[in-house]
């Protein structure tokens, strides 16, 4: 073992009762104070020394707030029984960095079962920012919302902190051993009765656990249950392959993208990676203009999604047409073996052309295409868009069929309605519920949370005391991802390691502990057991394997393997005779989604998910009935109208929100809300889309009778104006445009406008600007969420968003163009444009605004009175206020969370963008400790380093060495708002498109 | 009819005077000193309270929870607090115009109306200048915006219109007053005279300064007067302009406007104007006035009103022109969501009320008909409180990124705050009109005197040379020991035996000569052959020091002291220090001539012997006083005598030191 390594397993090792002796001893006069052996034996369990260790040197209020949260604890569980544990290995070997470096670490986010690679940054012991993990396939150094915001739920107070017993506090120890007694029962019966359902999870060691159950009690059984279920999917991969598999598409290679219903840019396990390789070949500089291949994107879809959002050309059609533009892509690309696959119904002369257009672009991108069908659409889709695929030579390059990596495609895992069926014949004992919810997102049909109660025994294993544990026998806390240890694949199989960067607050469990309980064995720690699954599956020396892929955050080499398959075509094309139009069609469709924020509803308790502005409908805290603007005036519907919706004999009413581009005949609901135990951020917010799903048509179904009622429900929208008034806003070209005359895009106020009477201010050294890349942008807001956790933005909440008090430092702009049926949308991310000439800082009567010597435009918060006339000067309208004291001072847990180099603002006080001026400065302290220059790309701001797409770039605008000049050199480079000769530092690219040349210009239908 | 007539004696007319001078110290100054309250304004009075307290609890509210309670947002961050604001303001312009602009305009009509003109004015400013202090939520941050010593060495910025706002404010508040309090001290000096209550001639006393209304303190008096108003006319031009350059400077669409300064000063005066009307009216039902307050009056303020409204409609005009003119889209938009956005109802509300109402004033019928002039008076002042909000509000709802756009919706909160400065406001006119003499007793004198006033109604006391003959006590004089003589003092029955003994005593080569009216006479002055006031050199030195040492500050903070890149522009931001600079030197001129007033007139000054005068309580009502000071080398117990006694004096009385 290298020196380095000794001290790396130095940290992990307990710390030696010397060194405690060294450290102050402040806070532990309290023990002194209740001087028992047994205060000081529960003090000991409740305070980890590690935890002593880390927060030594911390103020005495941090102490003291851990205190409290541990003490509230100790009335509620009774005694602890977790021993000590020192579990927080560092990616960096320092042997013990002082508390004021931030030190991060490896670890990995999950949704949906699929891991994000992800490095944690972590201050005084407290985790308190997410980045993305550059070593990760499903990251490449980007996040998405979910795991920003991962972060927030780990402090959520609302998490489930106490084992329960019905209705009453238990204790882990009661728990574990009425479990170990239904294990027992169940094995002598070979396991029958005794069930296991989980959420979706491709964690390698959980999956072999449960495999090992499964091979003990063979009569036991595993089900899996998602509420975005890629059953259509997977059905389709083994209609039209024959095996169970997985589909990866490389939207790298592809020049052209076809998307059946597919929102692969946003939600989807890959999304943040193909949204990156998606962007990398969006954007166009004038020195590459004219070798530039620019991919070109073809959307069909209900709802605009932001894939649909960036499409070139978009289609909307309701979802159950989807299946006809497939079927008539496939004759245009005629496929020999399917040739007599025709649309079920008639396409229009508009919609044929478009799908003529887009067939023959494919069929002259041989190899260089991709076609990817969406989760909503059924099987039969995703196996005429695997037969497209496979005629046109994508399969294999552009679309990659590997082995299943998530456990429902496993052949072992069943499906819910299957275990709702037992339930119902009785041939359930025991039921243990590992991180799902079913009684509230399982279809409707179902029933699910009136057939739990019909299960004798129950367990549920869950971040909170949800729907799902209140209607269970037990229910034990579960420990959050970034408490935990564990791993998790991406979308393409790689693996990584889950670290924990944290004691458990709240005392959770993690899956792979339960597993080992119902294993029989005595508790193991989660380090224990995940290095015991890779130890048998790893060559070589383990530890010097698992330090590396403990610091890198991926396991090497552990994609799925690729699989070689070939389309069946007769199975396929037998199925597309089976398949019909539904008797009922012409009638609105209803469908489902999932909420682009909550997601399926499990996020309905992190409140920077509620407030974050939905991309393409900008609405906040609440889901709607979307509908298209011709539907809402067929109904005499107006935004905020209640409207009473029934399907299949369910009513519900919700609010209806008319959304531009959406399809006509059809209605889109996000699924995710109303949930009654969600906890007191997301209990109670919008309608519950579940009650209205059936298991049979989960994804759309026909027949929806809509009725308007005269109520009225307020909604919390973030934009209340959609269109652009034709004013310069968000500028735009082709592709062909800007090869032939690249400056055509800047506009009228391109140019520098010099006119003063003002002698210039010296811009000297270090200054600092922005380019954000519209070509690039897509919409996904993860520059918003990034920048709240960075620089401790609050929650203000549903009604003051209404007000128009939201605090988002960065937002999105989106426009909707053109006719309202078929409109272009354009996003366009307004941070503060920190301008030379800035109109703010003139009018503030205290100089509480000011420029810095590198060109920010600063804000001095303890100088702030409040007179809010830099916000009415602000033309980008990118200040923010504390109208009123919007920072929650309680519960403790959420203080922690706190990014300890930013202020926390109180009421009264005008805030915005700073360009992450801490970053800057610790990149500054830094390079002088280094004895260097400051080199482009030291300073990543919050924005910046979170966006998918790369589309925002920082730099030395000083410097024509770095990107940010080079990019504001490009002539399609322009500053908004040009004319008021503000000179913002942060300037725009113009949007360029890449439409097919063979349908109509600028249309996108 | 003035000057020239002076020296004749005529018994009838000086009587008329005598009587029209008592009258008016009567009727307008026996109101404060009645007993007892009318039960009509007790219940206008608590009514104003109740209100005043409901602004209370918003205010109290407001400081627990913020601006917040308001409905305010982004992009609208100023509310009812900046359109109340400079609703108020402008409401407040009409005293301090009318008291100096028509004074340097020699408008004799103004006299009957300026006091309580004045007195709103400072209620109005006091209501203005409470908003800024609400707006910011935090009212215990506002003295950041001072320039106070400060350990950190912070200034504030001076290139803001925001402070700009807070020395206009401040300074046209503290000139207002100053307007307003000298104004009020010879008619204290006369209440003092008449009160039967001693703690209320004491108190009046005191604020009098010891007024004794001598021909020396009218001439500086006068003098600073005259300066005063000389400074206050720009002042008011510049407040308005100041406050509109809160909209102007900044680069919102439909505030970054050049017709600003002159369109709000014209509706200042237009909105101001109507409150007079809305108070003279009442007022002049209520105490029977209408002899003080006529149809002149109102007719004249209706052709002020009108001449006002057409500038504020050719503002509006002129504000679509040059919006359209421009070929800015935004700007564009602006006209557009003017008239036909959410908010349209309120601009075709303004436009309804503020300009085609105001037609009306074209004809004579309207102007002299108090109750039609009434209505018009509240519908203007609504308009121009429409017109604050559509400024304010409509502008900033739609600027430049539709993306940003939203609404205002004002909520409780800001209704109950303005509806109790409402409340403050009338509670205040009430307790002035109760408590001060609302007209300015000795400029009505003074009109008397040049014959512009006839009162209605006689006094009803009798005639002054009754009341105390000092023939009949002559042993009185020889009480007094010879060194404690002060000197001797001789009564008039008219200015013009006044004006005609003083100049026979200083042709008799007396120099310490003093007389005493109680109005101001030139002509005494000229008689007594006083010298010319030095105020106005007081003035401009003070002047001269408050304009320095304001861009003296403005300089050294932002150059040598604590040089910041504000906004990119120089450090030495002259043309942003030029509102400061003015109005400092307006404040340091002002502040400087009353001082230098009180000095040279050696006021306050409680106690003089000349008030041991037999009769002399009536210096401050209808009599005229001469007094020959002992201490002149001239001076002769027996010889003064005989000589006042050749000059038609009605009593002579030596006064004790």
């Amino acid at each position: 073992m290298t020196t380095e390594d000794e001290t790396m397993q130095r940290t992990l090792l307990p710390l030696a009762p010397s060194d405690l002796a060294r450290r102050p001893r402040h806070w532990r006069s309290l023990d002194e104070l209740a001087d028992t052996e047994d205060f000081r034996a529960w003090v000991r369990d409740e305070y980890p020394a590690d935890i002593a260790d880390r927060l030594d040197g911390v103020s005495r209020r941090e102490v003291l707030k851990l205190m409290a949260a541990s003490f509230a604890l100790a009335g509620l569980t009774g005694c602890s029984e977790t021993q000590p544990e020192h579990i927080v290995p560092t990616v960096r070997s320092h042997g013990a960095a002082p508390v004021s470096t931030p030190l991060h670490f490896a670890t990995a986010v999950t949704r949906d079962g699929f891991a994000q690679g992800v490095v944690v940054q972590s201050r005084a012991g407290r985790p308190i920012k997410v980045e993305g993990n550059p070593d990760h396939p499903a990251s490449l150094g980007s996040t998405d919302v979910f795991s920003q915001a991962a972060i927030l739920t780990l402090y959520d107070p609302d998490r489930s902190q106490a084992v329960y017993h019905g209705r009453d506090a238990g204790t882990w120890a009661a728990a574990r051993t009425a479990l170990l007694e239904r294990v027992e029962l169940a094995r002598r019966q070979g396991g029958r009765g005794l069930r296991l359902l989980t959420g979706p999870t491709t964690s390698p060691t959980l999956i072999a656990q449960i495999g090992g159950l499964l091979k003990d009690l063979p009569e036991a059984g595993w089900h899996v249950h998602s509420a975005i279920d890629p059953g259509n999917r997977q059905g389709g991969v083994r209609l039209a392959l024959g095996i169970a598999a997985e589909l990866v598409p490389h939207v790298l290679e592809a020049d052209v993208v076809l998307s059946l219903d597919a929102d692969f840019l946003y939600g989807w396990p890959g999304s943040v990676r193909h949204a990156r390789d998606f962007a990398a070949r969006r954007s166009v500089s004038s020195a590459t203009r004219a070798s530039a291949r620019m991919n070109r994107l073809y959307v069909v879809e209900p709802c605009p999604s932001v894939t649909g959002a960036s499409a070139d050309h978009r289609l909307a059609l309701p979802p159950s047409r989807i299946e006809d533009v497939a079927r008539a892509l496939l004759g245009e690309l005629g496929v020999a073996a399917l040739q007599d696959v025709r649309p079920r119904g008639e396409l229009t002369p508009d919609q044929l052309r478009w799908v003529r257009a887009a067939a023959r672009d494919l069929a002259d991108h041989r190899g260089r295409g991709l076609v990817i069908a969406g989760d909503g659409q059924p099987p039969i889709v995703h196996a005429i868009a695997l037969a497209m695929n496979e005629h046109l030579g994508n399969l294999g390059g552009t679309l990659a069929v590997v082995e299943p990596v998530s456990a429902s495609g496993l052949p072992e895992s069943r499906p819910l309605s299957q275990l709702a069926h037992d339930i119902d014949a009785g041939a359930l004992e025991s039921l243990l519920i590992v991180d799902a919810n079913p009684a509230y997102d399982a279809p409707a049909d179902l029933a699910f949370d009136r057939a739990l109660q019909r299960v004798p025994f129950s367990a549920h294993l869950g971040l909170y005391r949800d729907e799902t544990a209140r209607h269970c026998t037990w229910h034990l806390p579960m420990a959050h991802e970034f408490e935990s240890w564990g791993d998790a694949r991406a979308y393409d199989g790689t693996a990584a390691v889950l670290q924990p960067l944290i004691e458990p607050l709240y005392r959770g469990r993690t899956p792979i502990q339960l597993l080992d309980l119902l294993a029989g064995r005595p508790e193991s720690s989660g380090l224990e057991l995940v290095r015991r699954h890779w130890r048998t599956s790893t060559a070589g020396d383990f530890e010097k394997w698992w330090q590396t892929v403990l610091m890198r955050g991926v396991v090497p080499e552990s994609g799925a393997k690729r699989l070689d398959a070939r389309v069946r075509h007769e199975d396929v094309r037998r199925a597309a005779e089976r398949a019909v139009l539904p008797d009922s069609a012409g009638s609105i469709e209803l469908s489902f989604q999932p909420d682009p924020t909550v997601w399926d509803g499990s996020m309905a308790n992190n409140s920077w998910l509620q407030e974050l502005p939905k991309p393409l409908t900008k609405l906040t805290w609440e889901n709607a009935i979307l509908l298209s603007p011709e539907d809402a005036r067929s109904l005499g519907a107006e935004n905020e109208d209640v409207l009473e919706l029934t399907y299949r004999d369910v009513s519900l009413t919700g609010p209806v929100w008319i959304l531009p581009g959406h399809a006509p005949g059809c209605v889109t609901v996000n699924l995710g809300y109303g949930r009654s135990h969600a906890g007191s951020v997301g209990n109670g917010l919008g309608f519950n889309a579940y009650k209205l799903r059936r298991s049979d048509e989960p994804w759309f179904g026909s027949g929806v009778q809509l009725r308007r009622t005269s109520g009225r429900h307020r909604l919390a929208c973030t934009q209340n104006h959609q269109l652009m008034e034709n004013r310069d806003l968000v500028r735009l070209g082709t592709l062909d445009a800007f090869r032939r005359e690249p400056a055509a895009m800047a506009g009228h106020s391109g140019h520098r406008i010099a006119l003063s009477l003002y002698p210039e201010y010296p811009q000297e050294g270090h200054q600092w600007g922005m380019v954000i890349d519209l070509s690039k942008c897509i919409g996904c807001s993860a520059c918003t969420i990034a920048c709240q956790a960075e620089n401790n933005i609050p929650v203000v909440g549903k009604a003051e968003v209404e007000r128009g008090r939201s605090m988002h430092w960065i937002r999105v702009d989106r426009y909707f163009d053109g006719p309202q049926e078929s409109p272009q949308f354009h996003h366009q991310p307004v941070p503060c444009m920190h301008c030379e000439n800035a109109p703010c800082e003139v009018v503030c009567p205290v100089a509480a605004t000011s420029h810095s010597h590198d060109g920010l435009n600063e804000m001095t918060y303890n100088r702030c009175v409040g007179t809010r006339y830099c916000s009415n000067n602000c033309p980008y309208k990118v200040r923010r206020f504390n109208y009123l004291q919007y920072v929650d001072r309680t519960p403790a847990s959420l203080t922690l969370q706190r990014n300890p180099e930013v202020t926390v603002r109180g009421r009264g006080v005008m805030e915005k963008c700073t360009y992450c001026v801490q970053r800057i400065r610790h990149a500054q302290i830094d390079a002088r400790k280094g004895n260097r220059e400051l080199r482009d790309g030291d300073v990543l701001t919050a924005c910046q380093q979170a966006c998918p797409t790369q589309a925002i770039v920082f730099g030395n605008v000083n410097d024509a060495g770095s990107r940010v000049s080079a990019l504001k050199r490009e002539p399609h480079d322009y500053a908004l708002l040009a004319e008021l000769n503000a000179r913002p530092r942060t300037t725009y690219l113009a949007r360029l498109r890449n439409p097919n040349p063979e349908l109509e210009e600028g249309s996108n239908s | 009819m003035t000057g020239s007539a002076a020296t004749t004696h005529d018994p009838g007319r000086s009587a008329a005077l005598r009587a029209a001078c008592a009258s008016v110290s009567d009727r307008i100054g026996g109101i404060p000193l009645e007993r007892g309250f009318h039960p009509r304004w007790l219940a206008l009075f608590g009514a104003g309270l109740s209100l005043t307290l409901l602004g209370l609890v918003a205010v109290s509210w407001l400081v627990l929870r913020g601006v917040g309670i308001w409905g305010i947002n982004i992009p609208v961050a100023w509310g009812f607090a900046i359109l109340c604001f400079v609703w108020w303001i402008g409401i407040g312009h009409a005293g301090t115009l009318i008291s100096a602009i028509l004074l340097l305009l020699r408008q004799p009509w103004r006299t009957s109306i300026n006091r309580f003109a004045e007195a709103m004015t400072l209620f109005a400013v006091a209501n203005a200048a409470l908003y800024p202090l609400l707006h910011l939520g935090r009212i215990w941050k506002f003295y950041y915006l001072l320039p106070y010593p400060d350990t950190m060495d912070l200034w504030p910025q001076w290139r803001s219109p925001l402070m700009w706002d807070v020395f206009a404010v401040m300074t046209y508040s503290l000139v207002s007053f100053l307007f307003w309090f000298l104004g009020l001290v010879p008619d204290f000096a006369t209440m003092r005279d008449q009160a039967r209550r001693k703690w209320v001639a004491m108190l009046a006393g005191f604020v009098s300064l010891g007024w004794r209304g001598s021909a020396h303190h009218w001439n500086h008096y006068q003098m600073l007067y005259l300066m005063l108003a000389g400074l206050a006319t720009p002042l008011v031009v510049s407040v308005h302009s100041i406050v509109s350059f809160d909209f102007a400077i900044s680069i919102v669409p439909g505030w970054h406007s050049t017709i600003f300064p002159p369109f709000f000063v014209a509706g200042a005066i237009y909105s101001g104007f109507a409150m007079v009307l809305m108070i003279a009216i009442p007022l002049r039902a209520a105490f029977r006035l209408k002899d003080f307050v006529t149809t002149r009056h109102l007719d004249q303020m209706a052709k002020v009103m009108l001449t006002s409204g057409l500038i504020v409609a050719y503002g509006y005009v002129m504000e679509t022109f040059t919006g359209w003119f421009s070929g800015d889209e935004a700007e564009h938009y602006l006209i557009l969501n003017r008239a036909l956005g959410p908010y349209a109802p309120l601009y075709w509300g303004m436009i309804a009320c503020n300009v085609i109402v105001a037609q009306a004033l074209w004809f004579r019928w309207v102007r002299t008909h108090p109750i039609v002039l009434f209505i018009i008076a509240v519908l203007i002042n609504t308009g121009m409180w429409l017109e604050r909000f559509i400024i304010v509000v409509v502008s900033l709802h739609r600027d430049y990124l539709p993306s940003a756009w939203g609404m205002y919706i004002p909520t409780f909160w800001d209704w109950a705050t303005f509806i109790g400065t409402l409340g403050f406001f009338t509670t205040l006119m009430l307790l002035f009109i109760r408590f001060l003499p609302v007209i300015t007793m000795f400029e009505v004198r003074e009109d008397a005197y040049h014959g512009r006033f006839l009162p209605e109604a006689p006094a009803a006391e009798p005639p002054v040379a009754a009341s105390h003959d000092e023939e009949q006590q002559p042993m009185l004089a020889g009480v007094i020991p010879e060194e404690q003589v002060y000197g001797m003092v001789a009564e008039f029955a008219s200015p013009d035996d006044l004006i005609h003994a003083a100049r026979q005593v200083r042709d008799a080569d007396y120099r310490r000569v003093d007389g005493f009216s109680p109005f101001p006479i030139a002509e005494l002055t000229e008689a007594l052959r006083m010298r010319r006031s030095r105020i106005p050199l007081i003035v401009l030195a003070g002047a001269l020091v408050g304009a320095a040492s304001a861009y003296g500050v403005q300089w050294y903070s932002t150059v040598v002291d604590y040089p910041l890149n504000i906004g990119g522009r120089p450090l030495h931001s002259w043309p942003a220090y030029i509102p400061l600079t003015f109005e400092l030197g307006v404040l340091g001129g002002a502040l400087c001539g009353v001082i230098g007033m009180c000095v040279l007139n050696r006021l306050p000054q409680p106690y003089h012997p000349v008030f041991n005068a037999p009769g002399f309580e009536r210096a401050s009502r209808d009599s005229f006083f001469l007094c020959i000071e002992s201490r002149d080398p001239q001076f002769d117990r027996v010889q003064t005598r005989e000589l006042l006694g050749q000059l038609r004096a009605v009593s002579i009385a030596e006064v004790a030191e």
